[in-house]
């Protein structure tokens, strides 16, 4: 159907002009005109279809208690690829996914939303990575394979009452946790094949144990591929090293976040932000922050292609 | 001498958007691509369009070096999965990925190209 607006703005193009200019320019300004509302359409569109993206993000981030959980996402375009979700287990466990679609624009942000509602109806039926993964695959790989995507992604089960983070991936950045002891940030090894590359995968997990107080961080590669003006890039390396100085005992999610929204914008030093960003930081905030899932009235800031969501006192 | 398919592609000087540099050559049943400084998301249609062009005769064997390419990002694995759907489409192509430095293998291990792409190191 015609796009009504399209319709009433090109209808007034058929009045006659107060003075009629010779017929090639008139034409010219014709096309021009046309091609005008046309591209305000199209940025009105994507207006909506942001909106709509920003809507798809969990807008309460489970809480569980003693534990915080604080997602950031940012958007090179109007709509991005990157996603991440967040559910409450039974008992004391999370499900924690991130995702990047392949590309950037309307064809990923569509990819991310079927993936999102395909993810929830399966969680509802296991709560295993390994095997979400696998049928996340059996149910895109059809759509993904005819147009060429993939999609990256990493889904993680956390037990907050022994700290073990079980997570399967296909082909995503491992999530980075602080380890028992020694304070170090460790990589969790998890390997696989992007969705929709192959049509039968079997994915597998892999298991840690987080160091007391936990953090963990989940992220998409437009982090550690951020570039500074001379075009070094923030890497793994630089993220862990942050996650290990900035996870302090009693630090709670949303100020985490904060402050590695800050050091991304502090290295990219107003370099053209070129990918999509997302992240979800768990964080163990001590005795008393539980009781902020009872008083939790959500909290949530909004800039344009930027999306920033916390679930903590 | 080879048989040069394609010319060499510069990234710069050439009119119209930016193009990954590389250099796409075939030997017999053998295409090779080499000199890829990032393989990244810039242009990739154009990657596949020419590389789908280059598959079009048919070799036996495709050849990635990987020694000059410095970064892969998302977009980047997209034309490796492009490239392996395409290529696979015939028979018994064989696809390789030649001396990729460390942090690429890392990417190539996460993504687990080995099951998709023989990864070697001469």
């Amino acid at each position: 159907m015609a796009d009504p607006t399209l319709q009433t703005a090109e209808a007034s193009f058929d009045r006659p002009p107060d003075r009629d200019p010779p017929e090639p320019l008139r034409a010219v300004n014709l096309r021009q005109r046309r091609e005008e509302v046309r591209d305000r359409v199209v940025a009105h569109e994507l207006e909506i279809a942001q909106h709509i993206q920003h809507l798809l993000l969990p807008r309460k981030l489970p809480q569980l208690g003693g534990f915080g959980l604080a997602g950031g996402w940012h958007s090179a375009r109007e709509v991005g690829g990157d996603f991440y979700d967040a559910l409450a287990l039974s008992g004391q466990s999370l499900l924690l996914m991130i995702a990047d679609v392949m590309g950037k624009g309307v064809p990923a942000a569509l990819f991310a939303t079927t993936m999102r509602g395909a993810l929830r109806g399966l969680a509802a039926r296991s709560d295993d990575p390994a095997q979400l993964l696998s049928g996340l695959n059996r149910l895109l790989y059809p759509e993904l394979s005819t147009v060429n995507m993939f999609i990256t992604a990493l889904v993680a089960r956390v037990d907050l009452r022994t700290r073990q983070v079980t997570a399967a991936s296909a082909g995503h950045c491992p999530p980075l946790f602080l380890t028992p002891g020694r304070r170090t940030v460790a990589a969790l090894a998890a390997q696989g094949v992007p969705l929709g590359v192959l049509p039968d995968t079997e994915y597998r997990h892999e298991t840690a144990v987080m160091g007391k107080p936990a953090a963990l961080l989940l992220h998409t590669d437009g982090l550690t591929d951020t570039r500074n003006p001379a075009g070094k890039m923030f890497s793994q390396q630089r993220l862990m090293a942050w996650l290990r100085v900035n996870s302090l005992p009693g630090r709670r999610a949303p100020e985490l976040r904060d402050r590695l929204e800050r050091e991304l914008t502090r290295f990219r030093d107003g370099a053209a932000m070129v990918d999509d960003q997302a992240f979800l930081l768990l964080a163990e905030e001590g005795p008393g922050a539980g009781r902020a899932a009872d008083t939790y009235a959500g909290r949530l800031r909004f800039q344009p292609g930027s999306f920033l969501f916390s679930a903590s006192g | 001498m080879p048989q040069r398919l394609l010319f060499i592609h510069e990234c710069f000087g050439l009119p119209g958007p930016p193009f990954i540099p590389m250099k796409i050559e075939k030997f017999e049943q053998q295409l090779n691509i080499s000199e890829i400084s990032e393989l990244t998301a810039v242009n990739p249609a154009r990657f596949r369009a020419e590389v789908a062009t280059a598959l079009a005769t048919s070799p036996r064997v495709v050849e990635i070096d990987l020694s000059q390419t410095r970064f892969v990002d998302s977009g980047g694995l997209g034309m490796l999965f492009a490239l392996y759907r395409t290529a696979s489409q015939g028979n018994g192509v064989i696809l390789r990925l030649l001396n990729p430095t460390p942090e690429i293998q890392q990417l190539l291990e996460l993504t687990q190209m080995q099951q998709l792409f023989e990864i070697v190191q001469r």
